[in-house]
């Protein structure tokens, strides 16, 4: 009966076995939003230009304006029946004058050019001639209800303006910039109250806060090759029309009581649309600098050191231009000019940009604006922004944040912009905002999810 | 030809880590020393001495066998990363863990006795699910490692004690994640499985300077453990009718991989006073030498994403633990044992990632010995609480807060031939 005394503890040490000790669970599992934070993002409106509208893949198109950094900041906001312009499949873009939308990516490396060294991608444009229910002039939107909504779109960003049209510009007519896009957004053709720019339209609707992100199209648009479908600036806008509007954007916006948030311009010379043809000529066999008998690379026609060759430069350069005569298909002709970006050019563009920064600081800093460093975050691709694991980079394609056009970003480039934002939100706003969660959305976006291109609600 | 796609954005860096210990390791290797909290470098009175001082052995008489097993059950949980949702809430998979030890000595005159032991100084794993937020640096993680471990003690004084080692040791590891492919942005299964072997050994010293008294010290050497032709496959989420199949595919070839893992060196030192004939108190000292593993490197036979070598940093330091034990015998058949310990983390701050969510521990124990005989049994309950680990500075950016805790149970059976 001794055994009996020890029983007890045999008795105690099953029960610890049974039970053990666990964590403790959270009660609260992921950030929620506050009623304060729900009512600033009640009534988010944005102004601006491409990336604002949700442009990507030389396109605006719903597939991916519903992936917009302003929809993920309406998405982590709680925003109620936020509205945008939303297009049809292929959507409309650059390469809309000549019947095609959306770009795509056919073949990471081209089958057809077997004997490449380097991957060439094949990208094309989807031609409207696939989608004949998309009807690119009279009802290019994905429905009757989005093209009829009865208020203005919560975003009024517009592929393709110029910063001060934010303020005055009306129609494609009535515009400094001619933006093809401007009639979309706006549609003053059938607006009841007149033609309301859109910084109007925003006020009307008494937003609660204000993503203004504008300048980037003052320079881009001299600085990239705009063929036949957009007007080309012959400059940027000049620093001194930029202050003086940019600061009457700024009041203006402000006068709608609204929280404004604006995001300063990046530097589009480091986007790959300009660093990715390079100034010799390639071999199309080998997709590698053609070396000539000496074993040197050769220069390409009309390209003089210094320069950069625009992305639609490739196109020509297939075409025999800038190639000698005598050297693979080359015609003896110059790269045309409008496809190259020549030193004084270039220092144009850093000056405009170099000055618009500066004005967008001082400007935003006298009013109490909190401004998104746009142009530090995209100068951080250069080394890579890690996120969980991850890296992106500003490679071509590879590197995650830049779309097929090499300029715009991509799906998850505006979700790295989005929580940039959500940033300077959170910190100014002393707000608690939850971030885009990054591998979750990578995990959505995976092809086996996203495969239909009729992703249309 | 086949081109691969040389891709920057992919971190390819297996990350070979595992949960639990200092590091990876596992001290717990017999009943009744973890019921002391492992302070037992200086008793080393049963045949579990072969592992936690083998000068111990020349106490023990005639032929004798012990076999143990633990059960290892850890919790942990991950909240974050910051930058996503600092509430952000992620449990582990629950695993349990159940290593088991084999130990036997035998008394060859006075002076010598040999023995043998078998047991798995490190290892364990963490699994968290393939979709989940840290799935880019680890989803499961899985580490073995035998030891076999014949050694030879020499009694030098009735009072002084002297040994030797050798160690075999077998590993086994398999690394998941997931890596992205930024083209399509797929997401591509990866898995590293390896078996692999190293040698090395151990000494240890026993020293009673008086009745009541005894001094142990115990040295493991580092183990090399060299991994070869290890299986990398990779899982594309696209078939071969896709377009971009034939990169992906050469881009993440299935080959092989070898990598070399040096596991540390482990030395103990204890003293342990007997108060009364009833009661005995260990205090021992450990240093785990995770220096040693500073980075892996992995190598493949055909490039992976355009390189046939990673290197991950991994930057370990070594860590120290503070033990202490106490036995009281209330009779001739049963003891009751208690102990403390304090363990500190061997990973820094910016380097902690999940495959290894460990950190600073406070571990608490209790056990009893019950003797029948020849026979003897041992248990333990031990509560392993981890201060809850909060990186604000990961080099992978993977910021949040690590929690972990653990339950381990463990009966070793003796008999005295």
């Amino acid at each position: 009966m001794k055994y009996l005394k020890y029983s007890f503890i045999f008795i105690i040490s099953g029960l610890i076995l049974l039970t053990g000790c666990n964590l403790q669970e959270p009660e609260i599992r992921e950030t929620t939003l506050s009623n304060n934070e729900k009512l600033l993002f009640s009534r988010l409106m944005a102004v601006g230009d491409n990336i604002v509208a949700g442009y990507q893949n030389a396109a605006l198109t719903e597939k991916h304006q519903k992936r917009g950094f302003v929809a993920l900041l309406a998405q982590q906001g709680q925003t109620p029946d936020f509205m945008q312009p939303l297009l049809g499949y292929p959507g409309l873009g650059s390469e809309s004058y000549s019947g095609y939308g959306t770009l795509e990516l056919r073949y990471l490396d081209n089958p057809n050019t077997p004997n490449t060294v380097n991957p060439d991608p094949q990208i094309y444009a989807v031609p409207f001639a696939d989608y004949p229910d998309f009807d690119p002039v009279s009802m290019p939107y994905v429905s009757e209800e989005v093209m009829t909504y009865p208020l203005p779109y919560n975003n009024l960003g517009i592929p393709g303006i110029v910063m001060e049209d934010i303020l005055s510009g009306k129609t494609k007519l009535k515009s400094k910039s001619h933006s093809g896009m401007i009639d979309l957004v706006l549609r003053n053709s059938a607006n009841p109250l007149g033609e309301l720019p859109a910084f109007q339209q925003a006020k009307l609707f008494v937003p609660s806060l204000m993503i203004c992100w504008a300048g980037m199209y003052d320079v881009l648009g001299y600085a990239q090759y705009t063929g036949n479908a957009q007007i080309k600036l012959s400059a940027p806008t000049s620093a001194e029309r930029f202050q003086e509007k940019y600061a009457a954007l700024m009041d203006s916006l402000l006068s709608t009581n609204a929280v404004v948030v604006a995001g300063n311009v990046p530097d589009i010379l480091d986007m790959p649309y300009f660093n990715l043809v390079p100034s010799v000529v390639i071999d199309t066999v080998t997709n590698a600098p053609y070396l000539n008998d000496q074993g040197n690379p050769v220069p390409l026609l009309g390209v003089e050191e210094g320069s950069r060759v625009l992305f639609p430069g490739k196109n020509a350069e297939k075409a025999g231009y800038g190639i000698p005569e005598g050297i693979l298909n080359g015609n003896g002709q110059d790269i045309p000019a409008d496809m190259v970006l020549d030193t004084s050019e270039i220092a144009l563009v850093r000056e405009a940009i170099e000055n618009y920064n500066a004005i967008i600081d001082t400007v935003c800093s006298n009013r109490h604006i909190p401004v998104v460093d746009m142009y530090s975050m995209f100068k951080e691709l250069k080394t890579g922004i890690s996120e969980s694991g991850m890296v992106f980079t500003d490679a071509y394609i590879s590197g995650g944040f830049y779309s097929l056009d090499g300029i715009h970003p991509s799906d998850l480039g505006n979700a790295l912009i989005a929580n940039e934002w959500l940033r300077t939100i959170n910190d100014s706003f002393r707000a608690t905002i939850p971030y885009v969660n990054i591998p979750q959305l990578m995990s959505d976006l995976q092809p086996m999810n996203t495969d239909t291109l009729t992703t249309n609600q | 030809m086949l081109k691969k796609l040389t891709v920057t954005a992919l971190t390819l860096v297996f990350s070979a880590s595992m949960v639990f210990g200092s590091g990876f390791s596992i001290y717990e290797q017999g009943a009744k020393a973890t019921a002391m909290s492992g302070a037992f470098a200086a008793q080393a009175n049963d045949v579990t001495a072969i592992f936690y001082n083998p000068a111990g052995i020349t106490a023990l008489n005639g032929f004798q066998v012990g076999f143990g097993v633990d059960i290892i059950m850890p919790h942990a949980n991950f909240t974050g990363p910051t930058s996503t949702d600092p509430n952000l809430y992620t449990a582990a998979d629950d695993q349990t863990f159940t290593p088991v030890t084999f130990y036997t000595t035998y008394q060859i005159n006075d002076k010598m006795n040999v023995g043998f032991g078998f047991f798995t100084p490190f290892g364990l794993g963490s699994t968290w699910d393939d979709n989940w937020a840290g799935r880019y640096l680890a989803t499961n993680t899985q580490v073995q490692t035998f030891f076999l471990n014949p050694v030879f003690a020499y009694k030098v004084m009735d009072n002084f004690s002297v040994a030797i080692g050798f160690n075999y040791a077998i590993g086994s590891v398999t690394m998941e994640k997931m890596i992205n492919f930024p083209v399509n942005n797929s997401d591509v299964h990866s898995k590293l499985a390896a078996d692999g072997n190293g040698m090395g050994w151990n000494i240890g010293l026993q020293y009673k300077p008086t009745e009541e008294m005894s001094i142990g010290f115990a040295y493991r050497s580092n183990v090399m453990l060299k991994f070869k032709d290890g299986d990398a496959t990779f899982d594309l989420p696209v078939d071969e009718t896709d377009p971009l199949y034939p990169i992906m595919r050469s881009t993440f070839p299935n080959t092989k991989g070898s990598a070399d893992l040096e596991l540390p060196t482990l030395m103990t030192f204890g003293v342990s006073y007997d108060f009364t004939d009833q009661l005995t108190a260990e205090f021992d000292y450990v240093v785990t030498g995770w220096e040693s593993y500073d980075k892996l490197t992995v190598t493949f036979d055909d490039p992976v994403g355009g390189s046939t070598e990673t290197t991950a940093d991994k930057n370990y330091q070594n860590s120290a633990s503070l033990r202490l034990g106490l036995e009281y015998r209330l009779n001739d058949q049963l003891a009751l044992r208690g102990g403390y310990m304090r363990d500190n983390h061997a990973v820094p701050d910016e380097d902690v990632e999940p495959s290894l969510p460990e950190g600073d521990r406070d571990i608490y124990n209790i056990g009893f010995g019950y003797k029948m005989g020849a026979i003897t049994i041992d248990g333990y309950y031990m509560l392993l609480m981890q201060k809850d680990r909060v990186i604000t500075n990961s080099v992978h950016d993977f910021n949040g807060t690590y929690k972990s805790v653990g339950n381990l149970y463990g009966l070793s059976f003796g008999y005295a031939f």
